[in-house]
């Protein structure tokens, strides 16, 4: 790309040089005349020296010889300034003989002069007379050669102004070529500069829109622009490198945290199917109904329904393999554990319900309510003799279902509420089963766990003190979808 | 329409540009070379001005005068001048010729002229001393010019008796014509001599002498062509100059008698060559003014550097002769 600075000082160049031609050509065509008016100009000398010495031969005044002195010193002085030699040049060696013929008339007028001032006539009007044929000459000479300049300038003149009319048409031409090709210079070079910035800025707006998939300007100029392109090109390429460094990063995280969630999933469902498996339930069910069946036919009515029951409770716990079971069913599941506990511990403890009929349909994980009975039984009442109460409330509106168990029994300590929780929240399912030095139950964890992750909640399950007076309320609410 | 100015294009249009900028300086450049052409002269310093000078009745024999120096002007390091004043001018004379010769301070003069009667004062340089002078035409022993270059009349006359009889049978009809009177003593000489070649060879009644008197009412050529014609059937005419031999072949032709009548004629010049040559004379004699001027330069060259030359020249007479004669 040309410089735009070395084309506007070429263009500059170009028109001083045309103007410096113009201005030639102008002095020339005026100084045309020149010739002629420095003839005219020496005729008149010589024309006042002539006067001036007839002036003197006629009557020999003071002033005539004064004047005549005077002119013809002047005319010496021009004359010599004609050339002094012959030449082969037409024009220089007229110059010459008109040189020759001035010196000759001014020789001749000075012998005039003083044969008229020696008194001497005779020679006087001989120096006269040939004077004046001299002078005749001279005129002549002059006079040719005046006219020729005169037409050899006419000449020169009109070709020089037909000259300069082409050549003052040519310079308007070349001016406004060069302006155009100024304009063009101009436009290429604000092109050249302007384009660059503008792929610069419509790729700083697309990254600026989180767009990063633009080209790359791979621009080797090592000017200004050239810098800002590869700086731009290193800042895209970073970014990209960094999003994908990112990206990748997240993927790994995700990968890790899928892997976890999948491997925790699997752990609890292993963890179910172990405790579903703890029991075999082939014999266990054969077992139980013979023993039933037995009952029966001794007609050991309480015993047959005892059997039935603890039948119906590990049916419950084993049959379910997607987990998901209703309000109702679980209600039902445990009525069966309450029976089962009733017979084994029988006034020591009573069991209220309070169902919302109409909230016992919504889904909910299994084997939730019963863990929590359970433990009250086993932790919250075990050192309650008589009068100890668990009650099961459920109830509902549009948003939530919440489903309550309390007990009235010592309490939950906040110690190992604490540590449930905290190993809830970090999902580890290392258990102790004894509650009092802290270690928590199993059973707990696993409740909470799964409550936590079947309702995405973290708080779907609370442990408080029993609102009614001591003991332990376990708290679920669980948000309708 | 949204006009689509692409790179290529411009860079196109750019190019364009420049190669119209560049054929514009040329054209600038070759027109203001045009323009400054007029001052260049390419001039010669010369050593010596030499002028060339003579009456305007003999103007055409003085310019040939003249281009023969100048031919050889540079060899001989001079300029050479031509002076004949203007016929109209009544009052020129030899003494005119000369005193301009000392007006100008010339080197040397070359003055082709007739015979000197009288006192003149001869050309001469400011501080008194003469101008080599070297005369062509008539001899003068009088006057000191240096070299003297010219016909020998007496032979020419000779020899233009002899062709004249080489080209005729004894009993045809001559007529000489005599267009400059017998004022001119050349013409005298060369005429009287002729005279005395022929006069032993043709009959005294078949020779005549024609002598063209310019009238007032008829120019020379019709003078010439109206003797011509009254002259009746002539079978050789003679013609002791250039001009009158151009005329003489204008008359016949005229006359319808080119072919019929032989033609012995004057001349160097141009038409004279291309009458010869087209056949309408037959013989054609040949002064070399070119070449006395440039001998006359010569002499005055030697006789400026070396202080002398040859006092006495005779010019070659060239005879241009067409078929053979019966």
């Amino acid at each position: 790309m040309i410089s735009l600075m070395f084309g506007f000082l070429l263009a500059f160049a170009i028109i001083v040089f045309m103007a410096n031609i113009v201005f030639f050509i102008l002095q020339k065509n005026n100084s045309m005349y020149q010739t002629n008016a420095d003839i005219n100009r020496y005729m008149s000398v010589l024309s006042d020296t002539e006067d001036s010495l007839e002036s003197y031969m006629r009557n020999r005044t003071f002033e005539s010889i004064n004047k005549f002195y005077q002119n013809q010193n002047e005319a010496e002085l021009s004359a010599s300034h004609l050339c002094s030699y012959p030449s082969s040049d037409e024009i220089l060696h007229w110059e010459f003989i008109i040189r020759q013929l001035s010196f000759s008339f001014f020789d001749l007028s000075k012998k005039a002069v003083a044969a008229r001032r020696a008194n001497n006539a005779l020679m006087a009007d001989i120096y006269f007379s040939k004077s004046v044929d001299c002078y005749s000459l001279l005129r002549e000479k002059i006079m040719d050669l005046n006219m020729y300049f005169f037409i050899q300038n006419a000449i020169n003149y009109s070709r020089n102004q037909r000259l300069s009319t082409i050549l003052i048409k040519q310079i308007i031409a070349l001016v406004f070529i060069v302006l155009i090709a100024s304009i063009i210079l101009i436009f290429m070079n604000v092109s050249h500069t302007v384009k660059p910035l503008s792929d610069i800025s419509e790729v700083a707006l697309k990254l600026a829109q989180r767009d990063f998939d633009v080209e790359l300007f791979n621009n080797i100029k090592k000017n200004e622009i050239g810098n800002i392109c590869r700086a731009f090109d290193s800042m895209v390429i970073s970014i990209r490198e960094y999003i994908k460094t990112i990206w990748e990063k997240a993927l790994k995280e995700n990968e890790l945290r899928e892997r976890e969630i999948e491997v925790k999933a699997l752990y609890t469902e292993s963890q179910l199917k172990t405790l579903q498996n703890q029991v075999k339930p082939h014999f266990l069910f054969n077992t139980l109904n013979t023993g039933a069946q037995l009952a029966m036919i001794e007609g050991a009515d309480k015993t047959c329904y005892f059997l039935e029951q603890v039948a119906d409770f590990l049916r419950y716990n084993i049959q379910h393999p997607e987990n998901e079971v209703t309000i109702a069913q679980e209600l039902a599941m445990l009525d069966s554990y309450i029976y089962i506990m009733k017979v084994r511990f029988g006034e020591r403890y009573s069991f209220i319900k309070d169902v919302d009929e109409s909230v016992i349909d919504v889904k909910m994980p299994d084997m939730i309510l019963q863990p929590l009975v359970e433990n009250c039984i086993k932790h919250g009442l075990a050192d309650v003799i008589e009068n100890g109460r668990i009650k099961i409330t459920v109830k509902g509106d549009k948003e939530y279902i919440e489903i309550s168990i309390t007990d009235n029994g010592c309490g939950f300590n906040p110690h190992v509420k604490e540590v449930l929780f905290n190993q809830c929240n970090q999902n580890s399912h290392f258990v102790n089963g004894d509650n009092q030095t802290g270690h928590v139950s199993m059973g707990l964890v696993n409740v909470i766990s799964r409550l936590r992750l079947y309702f995405d909640d973290k708080d779907v399950l609370s442990i408080m003190q029993n609102p009614e007076g001591q003991g332990t309320m376990f708290y679920i609410k669980i948000k309708r979808k | 329409m949204k006009l689509m100015i692409t790179k290529k294009t411009v860079s196109v249009l750019l190019i364009f540009c420049v190669v119209l900028c560049i054929a514009r300086i040329f054209v600038i450049f070759k027109s203001f070379s045009n323009f400054t052409e007029n001052s260049d002269n390419l001039s010669e310093k010369r050593k010596y001005n030499i002028v060339v000078t003579g009456s305007s009745e003999n103007q055409s024999f003085v310019r040939q005068l003249y281009e023969g120096a100048e031919n050889i002007s540079s060899v001989y390091e001079c300029a050479i001048e031509y002076y004949v004043p203007d016929s109209k001018n009544t009052g020129t004379t030899l003494q005119s010729l000369f005193d301009y010769a000392s007006f100008i301070d010339a080197d040397g003069v070359i003055v082709y002229t007739g015979s000197f009667t009288g006192d003149y004062e001869l050309p001469h340089h400011r501080n008194g001393n003469l101008i080599p002078m070297v005369t062509i035409g008539t001899y003068n022993p009088d006057i000191p010019q240096i070299s003297y270059i010219g016909v020998n009349y007496s032979g020419l006359g000779k020899i233009l008796g002899n062709e004249l009889i080489a080209m005729s049978g004894i009993d045809e009809k001559i007529c000489i014509l005599n267009t400059k009177g017998y004022a001119d003593t050349n013409y005298s000489t060369l005429i009287s001599s002729l005279f005395y070649t022929i006069s032993d060879y043709y009959e005294k009644d078949n020779v005549k002498i024609l002598t063209i008197q310019q009238s007032s009412s008829l120019s020379k050529e019709d003078s010439i062509r109206q003797e011509l014609a009254s002259l009746g059937n002539v079978d050789v005419i003679v013609s002791l100059s250039e001009e009158s031999t151009i005329m003489t072949v204008q008359a016949l032709t005229d006359l319808n008698r080119s072919g019929k009548t032989r033609l012995l004629g004057f001349g160097d010049g141009d038409e004279s060559r291309f009458y010869f040559d087209k056949g309408l004379i037959d013989k054609l004699i040949l002064i070399n003014p070119v070449g006395m001027g440039s001998r006359a330069v010569t002499e005055l060259y030697e006789y400026l550097n070396n202080g002398y030359a040859n006092n006495y020249i005779t010019s070659d007479i060239e005879i241009l002769r067409r078929g053979s004669f019966e």
